[in-house]
């Protein structure tokens, strides 16, 4: 066993010498290795897999008309909850926890704002973003056409 | 026929219905030759090939519920333990901004702690041949703490033995940032009719590029019996397809100077799909002088 030993000094020695040749891309492993980290459950939310793999397979079996995931809102942040700005215009906020979140929930209330709004337009008046326990907040605060202060 | 399109339609709901319903899993299968003791054998190897579903539903606001229920099968004779699945991690939790309580069958959190050390994990140069505490226990509740913790994680799990009257529990400290990776943790009378038993763990990794490093530290007591022993392993991502990783232990936890060594490559067709080649010796002063050499191919999703 002790060659052994030696067999495995030599190769992390090689190895070594060889670091900062590449660094690792941060992204979503295969589910099963997710599930199987020290703290899955607080990482099932970072990564979407609806449509991955054998998941997206599914969920288009039989020509579903209903949109993919990452046409919906995420369902594992913060359901949406609305904020009153002035008296003519609105807003949203959601809790984001990662980039995909992030992307989604921007997506999610672009599109409620402007089915708020038809058929005028829902134009952006302020998206700001606050710090929370659970991760970032997005605010986005819209005002239809034609909509003032006054 | 009619079945197979009953079952399909069945995965197709799953799939689309429950929107945050995952469906994830793996098939591996090796073909080795086993040398033990002198008896020679080619076997085809099911490696804890799994199915399993998981996922969440939002109860309120910061409230959800989350759930897993996975079960193994075997790829090579369709036979575990007389079924076609048996029963792995399975749980129900409730997962809140102050963490997650679940109550089910899971891993305890010892064994989850050298999750990422183990890089012949399910094969024969697992580390549960050297190492105590690879359990996966009945009647848990188990608490996680949150992910506002940030690179922190505890988890404590009680243990309610139905069995022996016994009830146990087991713990565990990690931190996980920039590829370092740290964890220590303790079982006490997690074995079901076993007295006195306490297990202590520490574990550390370290990714620097395209290199990791793991090492793992273990002691053991019962009443009748106690040991301790050690674990490196070293995995070194060649390029993007070729993977090198080797790992050496011993302790005489188990048996009196039982040594495990195992060296191998994967060729990573993409992020899902792999082939693989091992040899692993496992040997110790009493019994065992094993050796496998094996070819495989794992399919995640």
């Amino acid at each position: 066993m002790s060659n052994r030993l030696q067999t495995l000094s030599l190769t992390l020695i090689l190895a070594l010498v060889s670091i900062g040749a590449r660094a690792e891309r941060a992204e979503c492993e295969p589910a099963v290795d997710m599930i199987e980290s020290n703290d899955a459950v607080n990482r099932i939310s970072e990564c979407d897999y609806r449509d991955e793999g054998l998941n997206g397979w599914l969920a288009n079996l039989g020509g579903s008309d209903e949109p993919r995931s990452a046409d919906t809102a995420p369902a594992n942040i913060t359901p949406t909850s609305q904020e009153a700005m002035g008296e003519k215009g609105f807003g949203f906020k959601q809790t984001v926890s990662d980039p995909l979140s992030l992307v989604q929930a921007r997506y999610s209330i672009a599109q409620q704002a402007a089915a708020r709004c038809a058929p005028r337009v829902a134009n952006l008046v302020t998206e700001a973003y606050k710090s929370d326990k659970q991760g970032t907040v997005l605010v986005m605060q819209f005002r239809c056409d034609g909509e003032s202060d006054d | 026929m009619q079945k197979k399109i009953l079952g399909v339609a069945a995965l197709a709901l799953v799939g689309q219905s429950a929107g945050a319903v995952t469906l994830y899993g793996k098939a591996n299968v090796a073909l080795q030759h086993a040398d033990e003791a002198g008896d020679r054998e080619i076997e085809l190897q099911s490696n804890s090939s799994r199915i399993g579903l998981m996922g969440d539903n939002a109860i309120a606001e910061d409230v959800l519920v989350i759930y897993r229920l996975e079960y193994e099968t075997s790829v090579d004779d369709g036979d575990k333990d007389g079924q076609t699945l048996t029963q792995r991690n399975i749980y129900l939790g409730l997962q809140t901004r102050y963490g997650t309580l679940m109550g089910g069958v899971y891993d305890s959190p010892l064994k989850t702690s050298a999750s990422k050390v183990d890089l012949f994990n399910d094969l024969e140069g697992d580390i549960r041949n050297i190492f105590a505490g690879e359990n996966r226990s009945k009647n848990v509740v188990q608490y996680v703490s949150p992910k506002s913790w940030g690179p922190l994680t505890a988890k404590a799990a009680y243990v309610t033995k139905e069995t022996d009257g016994i009830d146990g529990w087991s713990t565990s400290l990690a931190y996980d940032n920039n590829g370092l990776y740290l964890a220590a943790a303790v079982d006490r009378d997690i074995e079901e009719n076993v007295e006195d038993q306490k297990t202590l763990r520490l574990v550390s990794s370290y990714t620097l590029g395209a290199v990791m490093l793991g090492a793992a530290w273990e002691k053991y007591e019962q009443q009748t019996n106690e040991g301790n022993g050690y674990f490196a392993s070293l995995q070194w991502k060649l390029t993007d397809k070729w993977i090198f990783k080797t790992q050496y232990g011993q302790s005489d936890i188990k048996v009196e100077g039982r040594e495990t060594f195992s060296i191998g490559g994967d060729y990573k067709f993409d992020k899902r799909t792999r082939a693989f080649v091992y040899y692993t010796n496992n040997e110790d002063d009493v019994i065992r002088d094993d050796n496998y050499l094996g070819v495989g191919m794992e399919l995640k999703f």
